[in-house]
């Protein structure tokens, strides 16, 4: 398998134990010296990421045979993609590690052991390649208009409630002051900033559900017949409405998380 | 009206929609633009239509050149009747004027 192909590998859910055995946080491997190039046994290392997310690779005489089955799983695997979905708006909730992702990568271009690294604007970023793939290209296009929606987000505190405060105050003439129709346009901006911005959290609490959904039934033995979009809930619409009346809204999402790594306790990996 | 109110990441609120924008304009022309699209959330002309309103000013014209494929299909005649709305306003920029009927024509082409 050639370097040139750029590798990435994406991890979004960890096993906690597996830690100390092999390093599958997203941060270290990309910080990592070894992922500046790959050299010597860097097949045998990615056998291995993608032996412990599931995937069984093996070769036969076509060389690009694992990447095409690889490929294939990937893309026939729903569960797959919307839990990596889940593990990406997740990941993306800090803005270090969105603007990570949206600037131009450090690329190794060299297959022949040559550790080549350049990083200039015309390469594209890790966001655009994820963008690449067809599949997740719209879900991420709508992750990014998310993540748009919570960067022109008021914060919760202190300004809406000045706001506030000032509609509340008489206009006492022409000369500048915001007019109550104003500031309730503001307001109402606001309120529906922040109803947005619960709405893509709580996503990630429906793609959770709906990975949990698809993984559980492959872990009982049963192949999955439906595909399934990311974003469209699996899982019977009693499982999340019963975590949304009695959780507090950040809990569900914990919840789900949890059920997830319970129910995979794989790193998924991802390729471009 | 840009980010003058605190936004949740304050510091880095503007630089992030920048790299956005950038990394959306670089899939021109490779976003299928026909139909039919998968499912997509809902909501996305209400989204687009309150970063416009919020966004910096050296934003916006690419923003609303990015309408079409950032807004669902089945609402795009929503956000292109809030975009001409936008140029209707009193205090409308003159210079979205061609980046809103390059998107309204773009929104056009895909209903037709």
């Amino acid at each position: 398998m050639c370097p040139n192909n750029l590798t990435f590998l994406v991890q979004v859910f960890a096993s906690e134990d597996d830690q100390d055995a092999l390093t599958t946080d997203p941060d270290e491997l990309i910080d990592s010296e070894d992922s500046e190039g790959i050299s010597g046994d860097e097949e045998d290392i990615f056998r291995n990421l993608l032996s412990r997310a599931g995937f069984h690779l093996t070769y036969g005489d076509n060389p690009s045979q694992p990447q095409v089955t690889l490929r294939e799983k990937l893309l026939m695997d729903a569960g797959a993609i919307a839990g990596f979905l889940t593990g990406l708006r997740v990941y993306l909730d800090d803005p270090a590690k969105v603007k990570r992702l949206l600037l131009p990568t450090k690329l190794s271009g060299s297959c022949d052991g040559k550790k080549a690294t350049k990083a200039d604007e015309s390469s594209p970023s890790l966001m655009n390649m994820l963008m690449g793939v067809k599949v997740l290209q719209q879900a991420i296009i709508d992750l990014l208009l998310d993540i748009m929606v919570e960067c022109c987000q008021p914060s919760e505190a202190g300004p809406v409630s000045d706001s506030v405060d000032e509609c509340s105050k008489p206009s006492p003439d022409s000369s500048g002051t915001a007019s109550p129709l104003q500031c309730d346009n503001e307001n109402r901006a606001v309120e529906s900033a922040q109803v947005l911005v619960h709405e893509r959290l709580d996503s990630v609490v429906e793609e959770s559900c709906s990975t949990s959904s698809v993984q559980s039934s492959d872990l009982n033995g049963h192949r999955i017949q439906e595909k399934a979009l990311p974003g469209q809930p699996i899982c019977p619409p009693e499982t999340c409405a019963t975590v949304s009346e009695n959780t507090s809204f950040r809990s569900k999402v914990q919840f789900c998380i949890h059920k997830v790594k319970l129910l995979l306790n794989i790193p998924m990996v991802l390729i471009v | 009206m840009n980010l003058e109110l605190q936004t949740k990441w304050p510091d880095q609120s503007e630089e992030l929609l920048g790299l956005i924008v950038n990394s959306l304009r670089a899939l021109d022309g490779s976003v299928p633009q026909g139909c039919p699209e998968p499912r997509r959330r809902p909501q996305s002309a209400q989204k687009i239509a309150l970063v416009l309103d919020k966004a910096p000013k050296h934003l916006q014209a690419d923003l609303v050149t990015l309408v079409p494929k950032l807004v669902e299909q089945s609402e795009h005649p929503l956000a292109a009747y809030a975009l001409i709305e936008r140029l209707q306003q009193p205090d409308a920029e003159p210079a979205l004027r061609i980046p809103v009927r390059q998107s309204i024509y773009s929104i056009l082409k895909c209903l037709i």
